[in-house]
């Protein structure tokens, strides 16, 4: 809470009167200081001399380009980021061309197929009446049933199997 | 015209081969640059060599230099820099104590220069609570007030961002008067 009072205060610039008369001794206290250091020794008279002197044997260092605007380490560059995609191209690759199980979305780490309910629910009477003459109207529902049936039973889906069967038989 | 645009139009002279822009551009600072030197290295000879250094490394390296920071701070860092390897150098070859007094040895510390200076009793004694502090916070103190810098070339010098500066500069005055306020020879300073 006391950080956070900190961090308002300076940043709306908040000061207190203490602070107030302390900030004002600060710019009194190094004004002095620099009034006092002033009158100490200050460089010698000739240092602009010796300077000027020693720049005209002083050549300019020439313009250096940031490590980042190196030719070199573009190329280096260019060359990690293609061998990297190409990594993972292949290891894309590698993957897809492993052979696993026809899930249909039910397969699980284990490889074992779980035997789930569909997520038609046909337990509730007023929505079992309302999906049976949805069904009822659709000339195709009931090879649509039957190939769905097939479907389940063959990746082992048998509850859900079950379910296309008896939605198929109240359709007779 | 502003110092920054003059500062730039005498780079783009110094960068053309002007050696005379050069000196132009370096000179009002020369003087505040020798008083830092002198505050650390403690003598005139070598905070004048010191000066000397910088201003032709800066010279050297001038192509690089890039505007966004002021000349003043540049040159200041290359002067510190310089100062703490003479520091460092003497330490090393023990070729001369910096000073006798075990209490005066420190780098790059204003406040105990401020003991040989002619100094009122009070800004004695701010400078005597100020060098308590932690080293971040004599410094922001440092550059804010006595050298009258900006936030932003504060920033600059001490690697941070401009709300950290602020953040320390107030926390630096919340530690010096808690300070103050803890001492009984405080008492009164705040009465205006």
């Amino acid at each position: 809470m006391n950080q956070m009072w900190i961090k308002i205060q300076s940043f709306l610039g908040i000061e207190s009167t203490e602070e107030q008369v302390l900030t004002a001794k600060l710019h009194m206290a190094y004004g002095e200081i620099r009034k006092a250091e002033a009158k100490r020794p200050s460089l010698s008279r000739d240092f602009d001399l010796r300077l000027v002197n020693q720049l005209q044997s002083i050549p300019m260092e020439q313009k250096t380009n940031p490590v980042w605007q190196s030719r070199r380490l573009q190329y280096a560059m260019s060359f990690v980021l293609l061998f990297g995609m190409a990594f993972v191209l292949t290891q894309r690759n590698a993957s897809h061309n492993s052979k696993t199980e026809e899930s249909a979305g039910v397969v699980g780490n284990t490889r074992n197929f779980q035997d789930t309910n569909t997520s038609v629910d046909v337990s509730d009477s007023y929505r079992k009446r309302i999906l049976l003459n949805e069904l009822k109207s659709q000339s195709g529902s009931i090879p649509a049933l039957q190939s769905m049936e097939r479907y389940y039973r063959e990746t082992g889906r048998l509850n859900a199997a079950e379910e296309m069967e008896s939605l198929r038989i109240s359709l007779k | 015209m502003t110092l920054r645009e003059k500062e730039k139009i005498l780079l783009q002279k110094i960068k053309s081969g002007d050696k005379t822009a050069y000196m132009t551009l370096v000179s009002p600072f020369r003087e505040r640059l020798f008083r830092k030197a002198v505050s650390m290295v403690k003598d005139s000879d070598d905070a004048e060599d010191i000066v000397q250094d910088a201003l032709i490394s800066g010279y050297r390296s001038i192509q690089n230099f890039r505007a966004e920071a002021g000349v003043y701070t540049w040159l200041y860092r290359i002067v510190v820099n310089k100062s703490k390897d003479l520091l460092a150098k003497k330490k090393r070859g023990k070729e001369r104590p910096i000073d006798d007094n075990p209490e005066n040895q420190f780098i790059d510390e204003r406040v105990g220069y401020e003991k040989k200076l002619e100094l009122s009793e009070e800004t004695r004694y701010l400078m005597e609570k100020i060098g308590l502090m932690e080293e971040a916070y004599r410094k922001v103190l440092e550059y804010r007030y006595f050298e009258n810098l900006s936030y932003n070339e504060i920033a600059a010098l001490m690697d941070c961002n401009v709300g950290t500066v602020k953040s320390r500069l107030f926390k630096a005055k919340e530690f010096l008067k808690h300070l103050i306020q803890e001492d009984n020879r405080g008492q009164g300073f705040f009465e205006k």
